[in-house]
């Protein structure tokens, strides 16, 4: 009744219907077993207790124009208990701590992280930190951070082992304003010892600019002449 | 007999085989084949092909934001034609095989063919029309395949003839 | 030797080759993205994604959220890279509805504007972004890659898929 191709066809038809139910299973378990754990109101305790501010000149900490960034940097608790992710197609979490503020002169919402940690497995599922530094130094698109009022939140992504990727946020958030006062010492302190730091950095630039500055008048004269 | 012989238990290659001679026999019987559907579908296939054919040289020459607009217009044309194809082959021509007209006769028929659960049983639902009273008449055939095929694999042209003939001047027949 | 049944036959190979492109370009209208179906070739964002996973993208979303993952592309010469957003920047009036992101891979141990072109520190989600990994299928791509990599393979599959409808009896 059958030729060797369609056979050949039946099978791999059948192959991928049936492996698309399975995985459509997988998914809505997982789903399942998500809402009855309620995650999507996992609490968290977050506690901001410092910062502390440096200001930077290199792109690599925002600075295009040469101006001098400030960079953030906060101390900060933190308690959540991830366990209740964990089901049959969870690969990982990546559990990120996100600050969201306002524009200072410019009409801008802002979100940054600053601190994220990879959940590999249950039993590392308990986040309980003290007084940890964060990951990140963060800069703003403007000059100044300090005197800036951050949300801080902690949110997830859960990574499945097949199909969609689950976002979400915990419950509870911490307001902090990054001080302005110990900025100014702060920043006074790091400029003193960034001035020193970064003056022969500068200068060298200068004086490598210039050379190449001279080499180019070189080679235009020689050009030239 | 046919030329070559064929797998016998294979529903697909008996259904091609038969499908595929009925043109000739019908035409032994003065009918001669109408191909206006046939040629639609391959107008309408050719067009599919050109379409998608047009999409992938605009893909691999210009750049994607600039044609994005002509991608939306192809892929829209896409899915008119290839719809137009489906209705075409999978419901106001869904099995049908020949379409053919008998001008001494003044007859017209469409002639559909399956097999049911992978019977051996030929089936054909012919559609006669009447050409001068617009009369139409349904004709249902079963053809044991093991009638008309022998044991090498071979189809036997003669026999199959004669059991088409009979089944379209029985419904002659009835006519008178 | 009949043309009508030998035209028939050839468009069965003619469907096969444009169906596969239409989907594609299907998609791609759909999902506002010119790759809507990627496969992660490096390292960058282990354990989450390994070589060979298919991620599926969307891009019909104005702004990206932080934590979401993209793959973003700064010239269409570049290989896409798939990395995390780590932080986003857009103003608030709807006149200006320019957003900036800062995007860092799980595995990197820093951010990725040492990757970024024509010394920029922040991508541009209307102009780099190809699109937002919304879905996520393991290992699959693996034939992919291995057809990319391999000559042979490429020209071996593209034959037995030609030959397969050809001799293919409906």
């Amino acid at each position: 009744m059958y030729s060797l191709s369609q056979r050949f066809q039946n099978v791999t038809n059948q192959a991928l219907t049936y492996s698309f139910l399975i995985i459509g299973f997988v998914i809505a378990t997982s789903w399942f077993h998500l809402q009855q754990n309620n995650v999507f109101q996992t609490p968290v305790a977050i506690n901001t207790l410092n910062s502390n501010i440096n200001v930077r000149s290199s792109r690599f900490f925002g600075s295009t124009t040469g101006k001098p960034k400030e960079n953030a940097k906060i101390t900060f608790d933190l308690d959540a208990d991830f366990t209740p992710f964990f089901n049959w197609n969870t690969k990982q979490i990546f559990a990120y701590l996100v600050a969201e503020y306002n524009g200072d002169e410019k009409n801008t919402k802002n979100t940054v992280t600053f601190w994220d940690k990879i959940i590999a497995d249950k039993e590392n599922a308990v986040l309980s930190i003290k007084s940890e530094k964060s990951k990140y130094a963060v800069w703003d698109l403007e000059d100044k951070f300090a005197g800036r009022e951050l949300t801080f939140k902690l949110q997830w992504n859960i990574q499945p082992w097949i199909g969609p990727l689950v976002f979400g946020e915990t419950v509870g958030n911490c307001t902090f304003t990054l001080p302005v006062e110990q900025k100014e010492k702060a920043s006074s302190n790091t400029n003193n010892d960034e001035a020193t730091a970064e003056k022969p950095q500068k200068k060298n630039r200068k004086a490598r600019k210039a050379r190449k500055a001279k080499a180019t008048n070189k080679d235009s004269t020689e050009n030239k002449n | 007999m046919s030329v070559t012989p064929i797998n016998v238990y294979s529903i697909p290659e008996l259904r091609q085989t038969l499908d595929a001679d009925i043109s000739s026999e019908l035409n032994r019987l003065n009918f001669k084949e109408v191909f206006t559907y046939v040629d639609m579908k391959l107008v309408i296939g050719y067009s599919i092909g050109m379409v998608a054919g047009t999409s992938f040289i605009i893909d691999k020459n210009f750049d994607y934001k600039e044609t994005i607009n002509y991608q939306k217009l192809l892929v829209l044309f896409y899915v008119i034609l290839s719809g137009a194809f489906w209705w075409l082959t999978n419901i106001f021509q869904k099995n049908v095989i020949y379409t053919g007209e008998n001008v001494k006769e003044e007859c017209k028929v469409v002639i559909r063919s399956h097999f049911e659960n992978n019977n051996p049983i030929y089936i054909l639902v012919i559609e006669k029309t009447n050409t001068k009273t617009g009369k139409v008449e349904t004709i249902n055939a079963n053809l044991p395949v093991n009638k008309v095929f022998n044991e090498a694999g071979y189809l036997q042209k003669s026999l199959y003839f004669e059991w088409l003939k009979d089944q379209l001047e029985m419904s002659a027949k009835k006519d008178l | 030797m009949n043309l009508r049944l030998e035209l028939t036959r050839f468009l069965n190979v003619c469907f096969i080759l444009s169906s596969t492109f239409m989907v594609w370009k299907g998609l791609s209208v759909v999902t506002d993205s010119h790759s809507p179906i990627v496969v992660v070739i490096s390292g960058s964002m282990e354990p989450a994604f390994q070589r060979g996973d298919v991620l599926f993208l969307w891009n019909r979303n104005e702004l990206n959220k932080v934590g979401d993952i993209v793959v973003y592309e700064q010239n269409s010469k570049s290989i896409p890279i798939v990395h995390r957003v780590l932080r986003e920047h857009h103003s608030q009036s709807s006149s200006n509805s320019k957003q900036l992101l800062l995007t860092k891979g799980d595995n990197n141990a820093g951010n990725d504007i040492s990757l970024y072109a024509d010394r920029n520190i922040y991508l541009d989600k209307q102009n780099d972004i190809v699109g937002t990994v919304k879905g996520y299928l393991p290992k699959v791509g693996y034939i992919t890659i291995w057809i990319s990599e391999n000559q042979y393979a490429k020209y071996g599959l593209m034959g037995l898929i030609a030959l397969s409808s050809l001799f293919s009896t409906e």
